[in-house]
């Protein structure tokens, strides 16, 4: 029997041991086979080859496919990605698109009518109630206001008799617009000269006349009375009774929710 | 002799070829060393898959990298050393520091050839045994000195490391083997054997 606790028998048993094995061993015929589509790949792969590995791009037969057309993909792929990145970058930057678009009786030329704002008297600005409806009525979004909310008028300012609270408001509503509401769709115009239009969205408009019928409970509310010629004064409808107050959230409708009122002093009212 | 430089002869045409893309004399390159990379691969990981593998791997970065062998210079041991990185990087990758439990060759079942003469079966087994407790690193060094008959520096060029770490991971390998052969049942008894003789 043989020792292998010399070394040197050791290891001449090892070489004839491995030499042994190696007699039965031949690579596998199928090694070309195997190896022969992958010759093709790059020699030193990219980042863009890495990728497309990673991504388990398929490897095709032809190397030369492999070679330029996984990269390409790879590449068309992330400019795809890029540009989408971009547009969505855009339309954040844009804000929210408005809700409704106005009538187009209410696309006025340059200076656009505006919504009423509050003096510069660190009052907050007039709040207007959002009123969805199913028509193209403008409703979420005020339009800028170039005609300042009289500051006796604003709640923290000292009471008016009513005299002088009629007066206020009438000034103050001459040559704008009320837009809105939420049952009749109406939009009226109040020309200074205390005439006006009233008309209806999709429908007939009328002349008529307005007047601050008075100031409510207080100086900072006030009622517009609107008639329409041939009716019975005595028995005004009550679509054509608003109120408006300024409050503390700033200028407030209750009645028929008009959502702004808009300047429109030269415009609708010199005809 | 003379079918030596013969053979180089056809070699080298064979590499000049192969750097100018010409794929058909890579495989007459394959037919050439194929079967003693296979072989080397087989030897150490002991495992006929993972030896597919390592060579395949390997053929695919001599391809890749055929432009940088320098003329004139060993191409076998060039491929040993790709061969041995891409072992040394599949073990990392898949765990293959210990070889597979069961046997990749069977040397007792063979015929008596001029290499079992000296080899009987129960020794040979005892080896084998013990060669699959040895490192990958360990494996590698003796495949090298004892299957290659490589020197030590021509191990080191192979393996990328000193002459020193050889010289030591041969020392270390041996005595491994050593223990591992004396720590088998077939050792102990045969140890037993000697002593009361």
């Amino acid at each position: 029997m043989t020792s292998l606790n010399d070394t040197t028998q050791l290891e001449r048993q090892l070489s004839s041991l491995f030499r042994a094995e190696a007699e039965q061993a031949h690579l596998p015929l199928g090694t070309w086979q195997a190896i022969n589509p992958r010759m093709g790949e790059p020699n030193a792969p990219s980042v863009l080859w890495r990728l497309s590995n990673a991504i388990s791009f398929p490897r095709w037969r032809n190397p030369m496919k492999v070679k330029y057309a996984a990269p390409a993909a790879t590449v068309l792929l992330a400019a795809i990605a890029a540009v989408l990145f971009i547009l969505l970058v855009n339309d954040e930057d844009e804000g929210p698109v408005p809700a409704a678009t106005p009538t187009p009786e209410l696309q006025t030329p340059s200076p656009r009518p505006t919504f009423t704002p509050p003096p510069a008297t660190s009052t907050p600005e007039p709040t207007a109630t959002v009123v969805p409806t199913a028509t193209a009525v403008p409703t979420a979004t005020p339009l800028p206001a170039t005609k300042s909310f009289p500051v006796a008028l604003q709640l923290n300012s000292e009471p008016l008799a009513e005299e002088q609270v009629v007066e206020q408001w009438t000034d103050y509503l001459g040559d704008t617009e009320v837009v809105g509401n939420n049952q009749f769709n109406t939009v009226l115009t109040l020309c200074q000269d205390g005439t006006g239009r009233i008309r209806n969205v999709g429908g007939p408009s009328a002349e008529m006349t307005w007047s601050v019928a008075k100031s409510g409970q207080s100086w900072n509310q006030v009622t517009v009375q609107v008639l329409i010629p041939g009716q019975d004064p005595t028995d005004p409808p009550d679509r054509f009774a608003w109120r408006l107050e300024h409050g503390a959230d700033g200028l407030d409708v209750e009645e028929y929710d008009p959502v702004a009122i808009v300047d429109v002093s030269g415009e609708r009212c010199t005809a | 002799m003379a079918e030596d430089i013969l053979t180089a002869q056809i070699e080298r045409e064979a590499i000049l070829r192969c750097q100018q893309g010409d794929q058909e004399a890579f495989r007459r390159v394959l037919d050439f060393h194929g079967d003693h990379l296979y072989r080397t691969a087989l030897l150490i990981t002991r495992d006929a898959s993972r030896a597919e593998e390592a060579v395949q791997e390997t053929l695919i970065r001599a391809w890749k990298k055929i432009r940088s062998f320098k003329a004139g210079t060993n191409l076998r041991a060039w491929l040993n050393r790709l061969l041995v990185n891409c072992i040394s990087n599949l073990s990392s990758r898949k765990q293959l520091e210990r070889a597979p439990e069961e046997a990749a060759f069977s040397v007792a079942d063979t015929g008596a050839g001029p290499e079992q003469s000296a080899l009987n079966a129960e020794t040979a087994a005892m080896l084998q045994s013990a060669l699959r407790t040895l490192s990958v690193e360990h494996r590698t060094v003796l495949v090298l000195r004892f299957f290659n008959d490589l020197s030590l520096p021509e191990i080191a060029e192979s393996t990328g490391w000193r002459v020193g770490t050889v010289k030591s991971r041969l020392h270390r390998a041996t005595a491994a083997l050593r223990d591992a052969v004396a720590a088998s049942p077939a050792g102990i008894a045969r140890f037993s054997e000697e002593v009361s003789s």
